[in-house]
């Protein structure tokens, strides 16, 4: 029953009721906001939660920061220097939502991250500069340049003082002992700082080295911004020197990181990238030497087995055949000879017969002695004669043989060549005496065997 | 190959080029040769590349008079 004093239309909320309400109306208007202000009364009790008040001249505004949220905002890693961490007095933007603690009525913002003016303004001002520069192409992978993998000098821009030349030279020394290294100390911190490692990029690519490391280790944000600067960039970027960037942290990234020929994570990395290890190199020149004479033994026991193989194909009897025809030749000549001696010798013994009536019987002996040394004589030149051929066809059927080796025999066949032999007996013909008119003759040619008749034989 | 101006990288890979073409099958016994040559060649240019500089550390400074120079320097490690 509502009382007589409302209308009918009149709501009339519980405390509970309205509290829930605002809740939900602020919370959904206000759920993702930026506030800018500055910290006071701040708490961070056992590292968790923080808790401060956001204020200007004017107001205030609760803001809890809880574990989660300051884990996932990246905040610690954002790596800004002790003035602007957060405590009382630090000037920050906070993002996050409003949001209703309704036993007590109070509202306050839970903030999903927090970033430090100062910082904010140097982070606004990187990406802004990364846009600009990305959009010009001074990122784009076409224009990286191969970095040598044997450079002869190496350019380092770097701090004369700090750890960073140290670290690289301990790396140098464990890859390659015989390095040159051309230090162009030059600050890698500050207000000059940026237009210092332009001119040490000037004078490196004056001196001419293979290629330029540029390095710093680890700092702040505002530490590393001198390596955000728009005429670095475009320093590097028209440098003829493949430039490595190897500046802060793994997690650290910079304008000349993006615009250099390569990232290195650290300064160490950059070393490690500059120059090859030389150890393995050496291996590398070992192994391939290994594998050359493996393929080039391979290669000469295969070439052995395919001259085995002419040997033992029948066309190598060819030259056997020469020499075993000379030789025959030799014999029946020799024979003939006896036989024509042995008639000389019978004809002399007639006259012998018939003037041994009438000659002297010494005179007639001395003759016939001086015959028997002049047969002797005769067959010991025909001899000479005949050894004298046999020489020149061995050497001749010797050069055959050498030819033979040092040729694939296929290619005799390729090149015109045949083998004849007789289809009866399957003898080779090498004398025109062994073929008649009317013989079936097998001609080997490269690619198969033509089978004629002798239809006509002339002879030499 | 001759050509001095070679670069220790292209030695390299002509090095694995030769290594690919003499395990080709079809490769005449010259030809295998000729390439074993090169490779060897080519190893000890390489090798050489490798043992050619000698260890320097040296800083890069400009005189008063804008001129380029060079020193050793000792750097503790």
């Amino acid at each position: 029953m509502i009382h007589p004093f409302f209308s009918e239309q009149q709501k009339i909320y519980k405390v509970s009721e309205i509290n829930l309400e605002i809740k939900q109306n602020l919370e959904s208007s206000y759920f993702d906001v930026w506030i800018e202000g500055e910290i006071s009364n701040f708490a961070f009790p056992n590292k968790r939660h923080m808790y401060f008040t956001l204020k200007d001249d004017n107001s205030v505004l609760k803001v809890a920061f809880f574990e989660n949220s300051i884990k996932s905002s990246g905040f610690f890693t954002l790596n800004i220097t002790e003035e602007s961490q957060l405590k009382d007095g630090a000037h920050v933007y906070v993002n996050g939502y409003v949001s209703i603690y309704d036993k007590r009525s109070e509202y306050q913002i839970i903030a999903r991250n927090i970033v430090p003016v100062r910082a904010g303004s140097l982070l606004l001002a990187f990406e802004q500069m990364k846009k600009k520069l990305e959009s010009k192409g001074l990122f784009d992978d076409s224009h990286k340049k191969k970095i040598p993998v044997l450079p002869q000098k190496i350019g380092l821009i770097t701090s004369k003082n700090g750890a960073v030349i140290k670290d690289i030279i301990k790396i140098l020394n464990k890859r390659f002992k015989n390095y040159n290294l051309i230090l162009r100390n030059t600050p890698v911190q500050g207000k000059d700082a940026a237009e210092k490692i332009c001119s040490a990029i000037d004078d490196l690519e004056e001196y001419g080295t293979d290629v330029i490391i540029i390095a710093r280790g680890g700092g702040s944000f505002e530490d590393l911004s001198c390596f955000n600067d728009e005429e670095l960039a475009n320093r590097i970027f028209v440098c003829n020197i493949p430039i490595i960037s190897g500046v802060g942290h793994q997690t650290d990234f910079t304008i000349c990181d993006f615009v250099a020929d390569i990232r290195a994570a650290t300064p160490t990395h950059a070393a490690e990238i500059v120059i090859l290890d030389k150890n393995e190199a050496l291996q590398d020149i070992k192994s391939i030497n290994i594998k050359f004479n493996n393929l080039l033994k391979k290669k000469i026991i295969s070439l052995k087995r395919e001259i085995f193989l002419i040997f033992t194909k029948s066309i190598l009897k060819w030259p056997r055949i020469i020499i075993n025809n000379f030789w025959q030749y030799y014999y029946s000549s020799s024979e003939e000879l006896k036989n024509n001696i042995g008639f000389i010798i019978s004809k002399n013994k007639k006259s012998y017969d018939i003037l041994k009536s009438r000659i002297n019987p010494l005179i007639l002996k001395r003759k016939i002695i001086m015959d028997i040394s002049s047969e002797k004589r005769l067959s010991s030149i025909i001899g000479e004669k005949f050894k004298i051929i046999l020489n020149k066809k061995r050497s001749e059927a010797g050069i055959i043989l050498e030819r033979l080796k040092s040729s694939n025999p296929a290619t005799i066949l390729a090149k015109g060549y045949s083998i004849t032999k007789l289809v009866e007996g399957a003898k080779l013909i090498s004398n025109i005496e062994m073929v008649s008119k009317g013989d079936l003759i097998e001609t080997a040619v490269q690619n198969g065997k033509i089978y004629s008749e002798v239809i006509k034989k002339n002879n030499y | 190959m001759e050509n001095k101006n070679v670069s220790f990288e292209e030695a390299m890979q002509r090095l694995e080029d030769i290594a690919n073409e003499l395990e080709k099958e079809g490769i005449t016994l010259e030809d295998a040769m000729d390439k074993f040559e090169e490779g060897v060649k080519l190893s000890e240019f390489c090798v050489n590349k490798l043992n050619e500089a000698e260890k320097k550390i040296e800083e890069l400074t400009r005189t008063r008079d804008g001129e380029l120079k060079v020193d050793d320097i000792i750097i503790d490690e």
